[in-house]
């Protein structure tokens, strides 16, 4: 199967239909960096919207709503705010970190020549195109793309199109988008399983896999689990919309009675408080790495770090209902859900200090993937921080659907998982596309990204602590939250100021693929296997199949004689079994 | 790596014949007059009974080894907890 | 990419010592029990929050939804039996066997669809009851299953003629074999607690 390898494809199938792992990388990696595009010049459109909400739209107002002088009506703000979660969650971070870095790094980590399933890989990246159009799409239906939020509660999502047409079908091009992108994380969790259980090279014990390979095979684990459940939940929403039934609906709205709207709840939260582990634990097992890496010292406690994350995948199946504290569920359930999300700190906090302890008295190389790993290090610190808030059913009901909960989240899974993909593409850079990226430029794009990114994020936490409601297209209806909007001004310009920062990104990424300088074999000094293979890596990956005779994080060993770092799959130096 | 032929060392006809029986029985169940709770315990007794056995021989978990037993087992245990974290919300909510 | 000869010997390694197709089909089969758990969970959750709920047999025909159960077992002895001539290198007993499998199969749709179209008829439909649109639902999504299964072993019928399986390479029998007591079991479930209690 995976050895399969024609030598001499064609175009089509090197570029297009390719079962190349690292293709198919490139490809997710493309489609990941476009919709984060798409989803963030929406962020910028919300938050402008909500520095002056009496102006009209800049850009696109007069365009689109000549009628009432390019003012925004609340209906597209509503499809703004749920397109922009959804295509951050599932089109955005879920290819670039799952699909991009998954792709590219598992084969290369363990030593395999490519995936399991090469040409379930290459499907999974289709489907997830074609997930991507039909979500692209529902924005041109009559009466728009869906508004029910990317959480898609019932009874807003499941109205029935039949009995009310007025709904449009932007919800069902919602459903099935999701459907698609589900589809694609399922076959891709599947691949990465298997790849990982079955494909390490000769002597890759699973505890010597890098946390990397770590993070994205309980990524993958949890993504098998929980995405059908979700596929279940949608699939009956969708079933409510089109054949007028009532799962999920209740009182006059139902058609038939006896429907649980929480019932869709508890359905969505079952997989998406594990899709949130899902999405952050790839970035949490690249920190570990690059942390190692660039503080030439071997990951502190390596096992302690496997075993707490493994922890956290089980725990993240049983905590849903911490997203359910104000929705009516049974208080004593409740208490359950408290115990258990506040126990989840305990793993956390252990591979926390694990990060701290690797970079106690290392030496320390601010390299520009180290200062995203860093910058990591502070934005989860807060996240996760605050988080120990939302767990708390008393103070949850007080914060709960407040820019609190919206600062919290994305501090844990916007700031987190960005700087993840920044420091992701910075590092793997080389290796992908063979050219370094601009160093220098690089750096101030991390620094103008930290300072504009906290003053979005904390703001909104501090708006949020005020009382500031999410999801409302005009504060200044509400009179209490009239002084909050000189914050809300404050967060708007520092949103465009984010935007412009990625400019910078933007360009060193674009220019650095076709004009950068020629990468070295190994320019990070680092130990694991993808560093070993040639530069871009050819078909096949490795020219002879590695032999790893040592764990991934070997630095200052006495065996590795004048060079500070000694590779897995070094035969120098004889192996010392950890 | 292909993998023993173990399946000879069963009898599928065997297995076929107890769940065609069970299946009877399940019917059977169904004309005696029983109360709604015993009725429905007997039946998913039995229906876990005849899946136990399509899994064990003609999915042939018998002859697996810890990694696929250890997947089999840790989805149905997900599967378990999360009905088990679904029922005393919705099934004997305060409002009830 | 020197590495191209079709016997390599890494090419038969693999770490956990399982097949990694059928590792890939177990792993795929757990999420379907995830799949199946959202569907009948709710579908538990839906009856035992209802305080109107049916005795099915008011709406269902039991007999014809027994001898369903019924077809559908048989389909899975004889996928069984499939697996193991193939398994002593019986080409011609995997081919009569795949065929049986796949008229069994399309007996059940067929049944199901015929039974679908009786109930519909005496306006026991997908908006009658709440029992209605989980009977439906559920079903429906099952029958999706079995569909794609017959898909799937036509595909595996025509490698077969081809003479693509022998003793020692029978991993897609296999791997469908599983899907398809996989999709049997489901039914067996559905059976009881659906259309009996």
């Amino acid at each position: 199967m995976s050895g399969d390898v024609d030598p001499k494809p064609g175009f089509i199938r090197t570029y297009v239909f390719s079962t190349d792992h690292k293709m198919i990388a490139k490809q997710y990696l493309f489609l990941g960096i476009f919709y984060l595009l798409i989803a963030g010049l929406f962020a910028v459109q919300i938050r402008m919207q909500l520095a002056h909400p009496d102006a009209e739209a800049p850009l696109i107002g007069k365009a689109l709503w000549p009628q009432t002088d390019g003012k925004m009506p609340p209906e597209f703000y509503n499809m703004l705010f749920t397109m922009h979660g959804s295509l951050m969650v599932f089109f955005a971070i879920t290819p670039i970190v799952i699909g991009a870095f998954g792709n590219f790094v598992i084969p290369l980590q363990i030593g395999a020549k490519d995936m399991a399933f090469p040409i379930l890989n290459m499907l999974s990246f289709w489907v997830m195109f074609i997930g991507g159009i039909v979500m692209a799409a529902s924005f041109f239906v009559p009466h728009g793309a869906a508004t029910a939020g990317w959480t898609a509660y019932a009874s807003l999502s499941s109205s029935s199109e039949v009995t009310s047409p007025i709904l449009g079908h932007g919800q069902t091009f919602w459903l099935l988008g999701i459907a698609f992108a589900g589809t694609s994380s399922l076959m891709g969790g599947i691949n990465y399983i298997v790849t990982v259980l079955n494909f390490r090279c000769r002597g890759m014990k699973l505890l010597r896999m890098p946390l990397t390979t770590w993070g994205l095979f309980f990524t993958a684990i949890l993504n098998v689990l929980w995405v059908p459940v979700v596929a279940a939940a949608l699939f009956m929403v969708l079933v409510d919309r089109l054949f007028g039934t009532s799962f999920f609906m209740a009182g006059p709205l139902a058609s038939v009675e006896g429907g649980q709207p929480l019932l869709y709840q508890h359905l969505f939260w079952g997989f998406g408080h594990p899709e949130v582990y899902i999405l952050i634990l790839p970035v949490w097992g690249l920190v570990g790495d690059l942390l190692s890496v660039f503080s030439r010292k071997p990951a502190f406690g390596y096992k302690a770090t496997v075993y707490s994350m493994a922890t956290i995948v089980i725990l993240s199946q049983i905590v849903w209902g911490h997203h359910l504290f104000t929705s009516g569920m049974n208080p004593l359930l409740g208490h359950v859900f408290v115990f258990l999300t506040i126990t989840i700190s305990v793993p956390t906090s252990i591979f926390f200090l694990n990060w701290l302890a690797t970079l106690w008295r290392g030496a320390i190389r601010l390299t520009e993937p180290m200062l995203y790993a860093l910058g990591i290090v502070f934005v989860f610190c807060i996240g996760g921080l605050t988080g120990l808030f939302n767990a708390l059913q008393a103070l949850d009901i007080y914060v709960h659907d407040t820019y609190f909960v919206v600062g919290h989240f994305h501090y844990t899974l916007a700031a987190s998982v960005l700087f993840g993909v920044f420091a992701g593409i910075h590092y793997w850079f080389p290796k992908m596309f063979g050219r370094n990226m601009n160093a220098r430029m690089a750096k101030v794009h991390f620094c103008l990204t930290f300072i504009f990114l906290n003053c979005v994020f904390f703001s909104m936490m501090y708006v949020g602590a005020g009382g500031h409601m999410r999801r409302i297209s005009d504060p200044t209806t509400y009179t209490f939250l009239k002084d909050f909007q000189v914050w809300n001004r404050f967060m708007g310009y520092s949103t465009l100021a984010l935007a412009a920062a990625q400019l910078l990104f933007a360009w060193n990424f674009f220019h650095s693929l076709f004009f950068g300088k020629k990468a070295q074999q190994n320019p990070w000094q680092a130990n694991t296997l993808e560093w070993s293979a040639p530069t871009p890596p050819p078909h096949g990956n490795f020219l002879s199949p590695p032999k790893v005779a040592r764990g991934p994080y070997e630095f200052n060993s006495p065996l590795s004689g004048d060079r500070d770092w000694l590779m897995q799959d070094d035969p120098a130096a004889t192996a010392s079994d950890s | 790596m292909s993998t023993a032929p173990t399946s000879s060392s069963f009898s599928p006809l065997k297995v076929f014949a107890w769940l065609t029986i069970l299946t009877v029985l399940e019917i059977g169940l169904t004309y005696v007059d029983l109360s709604k709770p015993t009725l429905a315990a007997g039946l998913i007794l039995s229906a876990i009974a005849k899946a136990i056995l399509v899994a064990l021989y003609f999915m042939h978990m018998k002859f697996e080894g810890k990694l696929i037993w250890g997947m089999v087992v840790a989805s149905i245990f997900v599967g378990v907890i999360f009905l088990v974290g679904l029922v005393p919300d919705i099934v004997v909510g305060y409002w009830r | 990419m020197e590495a191209t000869s079709s016997i390599d010997p890494e090419l038969e390694f693999t770490s956990t010592g399982v097949n990694s197709s059928k590792l890939g089909m177990w792993i795929f089969l757990a999420s379907e029990v995830m799949f199946f758990t959202g569907l009948i969970g709710s579908y538990i959750v839906l009856r035992l929050g209802s305080d109107t709920w049916p005795d099915p047999s008011q709406h269902l025909a039991t007999s014809v939804l027994a001898i369903n159960t019924f077809v559908l077992i048989c389909s899975s002895l004889s996928m069984v039996l499939g697996l193991q001539a193939i398994s002593q290198g019986d080409q011609k007993k995997l081919t009569k066997y795949l065929l049986i499998t796949i008229l069994l199969g399309t007996t059940f749709l067929v049944i199901k669809v015929a039974d679908y179209v009786h109930m519909i008829h005496n306006n026991f439909t997908i908006t009658s009851s709440l029992f209605g649109s989980c009977y439906y639902f559920l079903t429906g999504f099952h029958g999706l299953h079995v569909a794609g299964g017959i898909v799937t072993l036509v595909v595996v019928l025509i490698m077969a003629k081809k003479g693509r399986f022998s003793k020692s390479h029978y991993d897609m029998v296999e791997c469908t074999g599983l899907y398809w007591h996989f999709v049997d079991l489901v039914w067996i479930i559905l059976f009881a607690i659906l259309c009996l209690v």
